[in-house]
């Protein structure tokens, strides 16, 4: 119990005295995920939306394997990425392997299912009569599009949260894609690791606690937009 | 009214699943706080050893140390804990492993005079090696020591990746920069803050020198595009301890298992499984065994 | 009262069929709608109706000829083009998760219109279906009444040139219907719009429809007048679905005295339930006219209407026998036992009276259409 408090005390030490490290380790976590989940939005929704909106050949295999995805352990997420970014492997030449890029690939890899999976249930579970009334208001295809992302306002941000949470949390992935090169591709969980490995339990407790303060702020700010306009019992 | 009424009535059942839930979560932290501080006493059937990852790496522990002491104490459970070498002085530091075998002979004095360990014995040694990329763009085949095969990498400001984690391997890697003057800093020096093996696949990928030990080295040696340049210097040199943690500021630690694996280490037959390892997987010896007696000079040298 | 013939129609549809599977879900031979018709696809429920709705409407892919404005709609370019100048009310309101200015705009909005424009238009339908007081409110805030009428005003918003509407009123308390189906009679005739209307209320078609169709598992079985049809019904089916109601046609006339009469053509008046003056329909159930061999007994009863007649036709239905009575300038229908009609001694051609309670008159309002 002592080592513990002690820590919290050494870490909140730390956090006022300023450390720069600690700042750009907490940046680099910030937008590494971040960019991970922007790009797993951008691809998954539409992704997502083609296929819960359309009947085609092999449709119950994509949603089974989209599931499937979302489960997926990140540390075979870390070890398939590597395989590919590795200098002996087919894009080798990017020399992208132990870089920043490499650990937003894997993060876009482990987020992507799970927005794609989650918007896809929630569009199917819009009644087809809303779908036909948007099509009857005169609404195109994009637009209608548009109209629907709108419905599920509550669901996505949920998937979006979801996805965000299961990045910025994530230590395998990164650890194997990156390297935790201090100073390039290091982040909160990797450093967090490293630090408690080497018995410095108050920088670890440091990050941890900026970690949380990270992951909560933003999903707070996520679950304020996704509550908007609620009715009140 | 009515809504007054219900909303005060809901307020309350929320009050109360509040309630019941820090019961729940009281509950489930008692048997934690419980658990702190409470002296039980020694399970005489455990051994819990706190190595680094480079003697984990290189199998010595999996290969050797542990098949022959199951011979010698078959009822005791063995349980390694492979962590830096910081980590683990700190383990033992405060009585959380009961053997340390080690090579981070400064740490391990400072770690002696503190009282933490009752025994400190040598067990084998070996040297260290700098490796790198085959074309060796500083020249480090041509050092004449570690120290001036770094100062050339510093001065070409070559890749050099480094576990970073104060382990023996960094430690002994920080002497070898401090011997040569330089203090290495800048985007040519990668801290990885892990193991010897990890450190090692990211000096490959970055073809980059960095310092090893040779057992884990030849382990990955297939997977890796890097080749041994130097090594055999005296600054090379690894001194690897084992340290019985003190009984006695610790009551917890399982002292007589903990002797037991001390006396196995030192024994004939332990030493000679030692210098044995690795003949016969990479044709070369691994670790020298100390095979020297007790009241050594190499006692004094840190 | 339906357009002048010489207007063009707005649309047409010929040998129009939903394929699904190799099955046929709806099918229509010939429709041709012109502005101002109010066209009732009539029906039990799953007749094929909302699928005939949605083949006309384009939100439905159909094999056969369908034109709109004179031009043929066969691609998917062509159907977008036909639901952007036309409108759409479903059983269910359907509303956007936002406000009800926002939804009643939406249309216009996806159709193109700038905002101001949408925001004026949607105001004004706003005000016609009476809920300008709700424009802010959020739809989980609505009586399922006032969804309807957000759902009504978002399909007036866009001034279409053809309102299709699938039971809308299906799901409404009678009160509310009534008041809808009055408003919405009235909206049809200041803006000579087309309108198809699908029910399976025969009421309501009866209230509503100019040209009532009635769809049997998804082919059109029978197209006419709401009374046409309804006093010849083609098929078993058909009469089945209708009731064996007598429909009596005429004009409400509220006497001093209170009591409530339906004036025939012939001048004849029949004593029904209270009703607001104008043109309507009554109906009048089989069940409930009761046949007397010869003038009913001295005793007053709550017997209204009493109508010396000839019996036209009798025919089983069930265990009962079906009795069309030809009274002065009136045909009623009678439904006795077997029992009875051998005591009463009817036969084809002989003398018999049908009475009846006023109460037993359900007069359905029928609203004139004026045209320009």
């Amino acid at each position: 119990m002592d080592l513990i408090w002690n820590g919290i005390v050494e870490a909140l030490r730390l956090l006022f005295g300023g450390d720069g490290s600690i700042y750009e380790i907490a940046w680099r976590s910030l937008w590494i995920s971040g960019l991970a989940l922007v790009i797993a939005v951008a691809v998954g929704v539409p992704l997502g939306a083609a296929v819960a909106l359309n009947e085609f050949g092999g449709r119950r295999v994509v949603v089974a394997a989209t599931n499937t995805g979302m489960a997926a352990p990140p540390v075979v997420v870390g070890l398939l990425v590597s395989l590919f970014l590795t200098r002996n492997g087919p894009v080798g030449d990017l020399r992208w392997l132990y870089t920043p890029w490499a650990m937003v690939i894997a993060q876009v890899v482990i987020a992507l299912p799970i927005v794609m999976g989650l918007s896809l249930a929630a569009l199917q579970q819009i009644d087809v009569g809303m779908r036909q009334q948007i099509a009857a208001l005169g609404a195109g295809r994009l637009q209608g599009f548009a109209l629907l992302l709108r419905e599920i306002k509550v669901a996505l941000l949920a998937a979006v949260m979801a996805a965000f949470g299961g990045v910025i949390s994530e230590v395998g992935a990164v650890m194997m894609v990156g390297g935790n090169i201090q100073g390039q591709t290091q982040v909160l969980t990797t450093a967090i690791m490293q630090e408690t490995r080497s018995g410095r339990w108050s920088v670890a407790i440091a990050l941890s606690i900026i970690l949380m303060i990270l992951a909560f702020g933003a999903n707070f700010a996520m679950t304020v937009v996704q509550q908007q306009g609620r009715r009140r019992a | 009214m009515m809504s007054a009424r219900l909303a005060h009535g809901s307020a309350s059942r929320l009050r109360l699943s509040f309630a019941a839930a820090a019961l729940i979560g009281l509950v489930a932290v008692l048997p934690v706080l419980a658990g702190c501080g409470s002296g039980s006493a020694v399970k005489r059937d455990q051994l819990i050893v706190a190595t680094t990852t480079s003697l984990q790496d290189s199998g010595l522990i999996d290969d050797v140390v542990l098949p022959l002491f199951a011979k010698t104490e078959p009822g005791v459970t063995v349980k390694v804990l492979a962590v830096g070498s910081g980590e683990a002085m700190a383990m033992g530091a405060s009585g959380e492993a009961d053997v340390l075998f080690v090579h981070s002979p400064a740490d391990e004095a400072v770690f002696m005079a503190a009282g933490n360990g009752t025994l400190r014995l040598p067990v084998a040694t070996n040297h260290f090696v700098i490796v790198g990329p085959g074309g060796d763009p500083a020249g480090v085949k041509r050092a004449a020591s570690a120290a001036e095969a770094f100062a050339a990498i510093a001065k070409r400001a070559a890749t050099f990746v480094t576990r970073g984690d104060e382990s023996g391997t960094n430690k002994k890697e920080l002497k070898i920069w401090a011997a040569a003057g330089v203090q290495p800093a800048g985007a040519w020096y990668l801290k990885t803050g892990q193991g010897m093996g990890e450190t090692l696949r990211i000096a490959s990928e970055k073809q980059g020198y960095t310092l090893t030990d040779l057992a884990t080295f030849l382990s990955l040696k297939d997977t890796l595009d890097l080749v041994p340049l130097f090594t055999g210097s005296q600054d090379l040199k690894n001194v690897y301890s084992v340290i019985i943690v003190n009984q006695d500021k610790f009551p917890k630690v399982n002292a007589a298992a903990a002797e037991q694996m001390a006396q196995m280490l030192v024994s004939a037959a332990g030493q000679k499984a030692i210098g044995a390892y690795g003949a016969d997987k990479y044709g070369k010896q691994l670790f020298t065994p100390f095979a020297g007696a007790l009241g050594s000079e190499e006692y004094a040298t840190p | 009262m339906s357009a002048s013939a010489s207007a063009a129609p707005v649309l047409v549809a010929r040998d129009l069929e939903v394929v699904r599977a190799g099955r046929t879900l709806a099918h229509v031979g010939a429709l041709e709608l012109l502005p101002g018709d109010v066209h009732v696809l009539l029906g039990a429920n799953g007749a094929g109706k909302s699928m005939l709705l949605k083949a006309l409407n384009g939100l439905e892919e159909a094999r056969g000829t369908l034109e709109f404005e004179g031009r043929e709609v066969a691609t998917a370019a062509a159907r977008l083009a036909l639901r952007r100048r036309t409108a759409a009310v479903f059983q269910r309101s359907f509303l956007l998760a936002t406000s009800v200015r926002n939804n009643v705009e939406s249309g216009l909005r996806l159709r193109g219109a700038a905002r101001a424009e949408a925001r004026r238009r949607a105001a004004a339908a706003l005000d016609l279906l009476g809920i300008a007081h709700l424009a802010e409110r959020k739809p989980d805030r609505l009586s399922g009444g006032e969804a309807q009428r957000v759902s009504i005003a978002r399909a007036l918003a866009v001034d279409p040139a053809v309102l299709f509407l699938d039971e809308p009123l299906a799901a409404l308390d009678p009160p509310t219907r009534r008041a809808l189906v009055a408003e919405l009679l009235d909206i049809f005739a200041q803006r000579a719009m087309a309108v198809v209307w699908v029910t399976h209320d025969r009421d309501e078609a009866l209230a509503v429809g100019d040209r009532v169709s009635f769809l049997e598992q998804g082919r059109i079985v029978q197209t006419g007048s709401a009374l046409d049809i309804f006093a010849h019904p083609a098929s078993a089916s058909f009469a089945d679905f209708l009731g064996l109601d007598t429909y009596l046609e005429g004009e409400i006339v509220n006497a001093a005295d209170g009591s409530t009469r339906l004036r025939l053509a012939s001048g004849v008046e029949i004593a029904c339930r209270e009703a607001a003056d104008g043109p309507a329909v009554a109906c009048l159930p089989p069940e409930d006219v009761v046949l007397f061999a010869g003038p009913p007994a001295e005793h007053s009863s709550s017997l209204r209407n009493v109508l010396p007649g000839m019996v036209k036709s009798v025919s089983p239905s069930g265990r009962l026998l079906h009795v069309v009575v030809a009274a002065e300038c009136v045909e009623v229908a009678a439904l006795v036992t077997r029992a009875a009609s051998e005591e009463l001694g009817l036969e084809v051609g002989g003398a018999v009276v049908a009475a009846f309670k006023a109460a037993a008159v359900h007069p359905i309002a029928r609203h004139e259409r004026r045209l320009s």
